[in-house]
C-alpha cells in the first residue's frame, strides 16, 4: 500500500517598502493562486517549530545563491524588515492546487545569511505566547503598548 | 547556454527517462508514503558513441574535433545546450517527444567525453549527457 503526497509551499513576502514577493516551490511554469502569479522558486523550509511554552516558531528558509535571493535579502534590509505568509496546500494527481490549506503562517524577518551555495532568510513568528501562566488573551497595542516585532517580550 | 551539439550521428544511443523527484517514507507497518516534490521529470540521460569519426573535421564531416571544441565551448560539463534532431536519426518521432523535447528541460555534458584511438585519424569518442530542468528566469 503507497499513500502519494503532493505538497506545495506558497511563499508571499513583503519587502521593507511594501511590495510584494511571490513563489511557489511545485510547478516549474510557475503557478496562479487567485488573482496572484507565483513564479517558481527552488526553496525548501526548515525548522519550524512549536513548544508548549509558546508558540515562539522559528523558520529558516533556504535558496540556492541566486541572484533573486540576494535581491530579496537587500529588499529587507537583510530579511530583517519583511513579512512573511507562507501557506502550505497540497496537489492532487491531476496537479490541481486543493482548496484545502494544511497550514498557512506568519512571520517576520530576523536575519539572513550567506554561503557560496545558499541563502538562509530566517523568520520567527509575528505575535508568540509569553508564557504557560500568562492569560489567554490576544496582545494588542491597547494592552501591551507598542508591540514587538520578536518573541523578546519583557514583562514588568 | 553553449552552441547546439554537433551534427553527427551516433553509432550507438542509450537513453534513460528522468523521474519526479520525490522521497520515500517507509513505516514500521511497512506502508510507503511517497512526498512528490515537483511536477516535471529531470535527470534524464543520453549515451552516445561516436565508432571511427576522423579526428579532423571535414567538408562533409562533423569530427572528434568538433566534439571537443564543443565541450570546450560548453564549458565542460557547466553549460547547457540543445541536441540537433540529426543525433536522434532513426527514431520514431514519438518516442523522439519523450528525448528531445521534454518540458524545460536543457542537456549537459555529465562527464568529458571519451576518445579511444583506432588507427591514424580515426576515433571511437563516447559521450554522456544528462537532461535536467533548468528553473526559468525570474526578474
Amino acid at each position: 500500500m503507497t499513500n502519494e503526497i503532493r505538497l506545495i509551499q506558497f511563499f508571499d513576502l513583503t519587502d521593507a517598502k511594501g511590495l510584494p514577493y511571490l513563489f511557489q516551490n511545485y510547478f516549474i511554469e510557475g503557478k496562479r493562486k487567485g488573482n496572484k502569479m507565483f513564479d517558481f522558486a527552488p526553496f525548501q523550509t526548515q525548522g519550524h517549530v512549536s513548544n508548549l511554552g509558546g508558540d515562539n516558531s522559528q523558520l529558516t528558509i533556504l535558496f540556492p545563491t541566486t541572484d533573486y535571493a540576494i535581491r530579496l535579502v537587500e529588499l529587507g534590509k537583510g530579511n530583517r524588515k519583511t513579512q512573511l505568509k507562507l501557506t502550505t496546500k497540497t496537489v492532487n494527481k491531476s496537479g490541481t492546487v486543493t482548496d484545502q490549506i494544511l497550514s498557512e503562517e506568519f512571520y517576520i524577518g530576523i536575519g539572513a545569511s550567506f554561503s557560496e551555495s545558499t541563502i538562509e532568510l530566517r523568520f520567527n513568528t509575528a505575535i508568540d505566547a509569553v508564557g504557560s501562566s500568562f492569560p489567554a488573551q490576544r496582545l494588542s497595542e491597547d494592552n501591551v503598548g507598542i508591540l514587538p516585532l520578536d518573541s523578546a517580550l519583557s514583562l514588568r | 547556454m553553449a552552441d547546439q551539439f554537433p551534427e553527427i550521428k551516433p553509432t550507438t544511443r542509450k537513453f534513460k527517462m528522468g523521474d519526479t523527484p520525490s522521497t520515500t517514507y517507509t513505516s514500521l507497518s511497512g506502508a510507503i508514503f511517497k512526498r512528490s516534490f515537483g511536477n516535471v521529470k529531470t535527470n534524464y540521460t543520453l549515451d552516445l558513441t561516436f565508432k571511427n569519426i576522423p579526428d579532423s573535421t571535414t567538408e562533409n564531416f562533423k569530427s572528434t574535433e568538433a566534439i571537443l571544441t564543443h565541450y570546450e565551448g560548453a564549458d565542460g560539463t557547466f553549460s547547457s545546450f540543445t541536441i540537433p534532431d540529426l543525433v536522434f536519426a532513426g527514431v520514431n518521432s514519438n518516442v523522439k517527444g519523450y528525448i528531445q523535447a521534454p518540458t524545460g528541460i536543457k542537456w549537459r555534458y555529465s562527464r568529458p567525453p571519451e576518445v579511444q584511438s583506432v588507427q591514424s585519424n580515426l576515433s571511437t569518442v563516447t559521450v554522456s549527457l544528462i537532461g535536467e530542468i533548468e528553473a526559468p528566469q525570474i526578474n
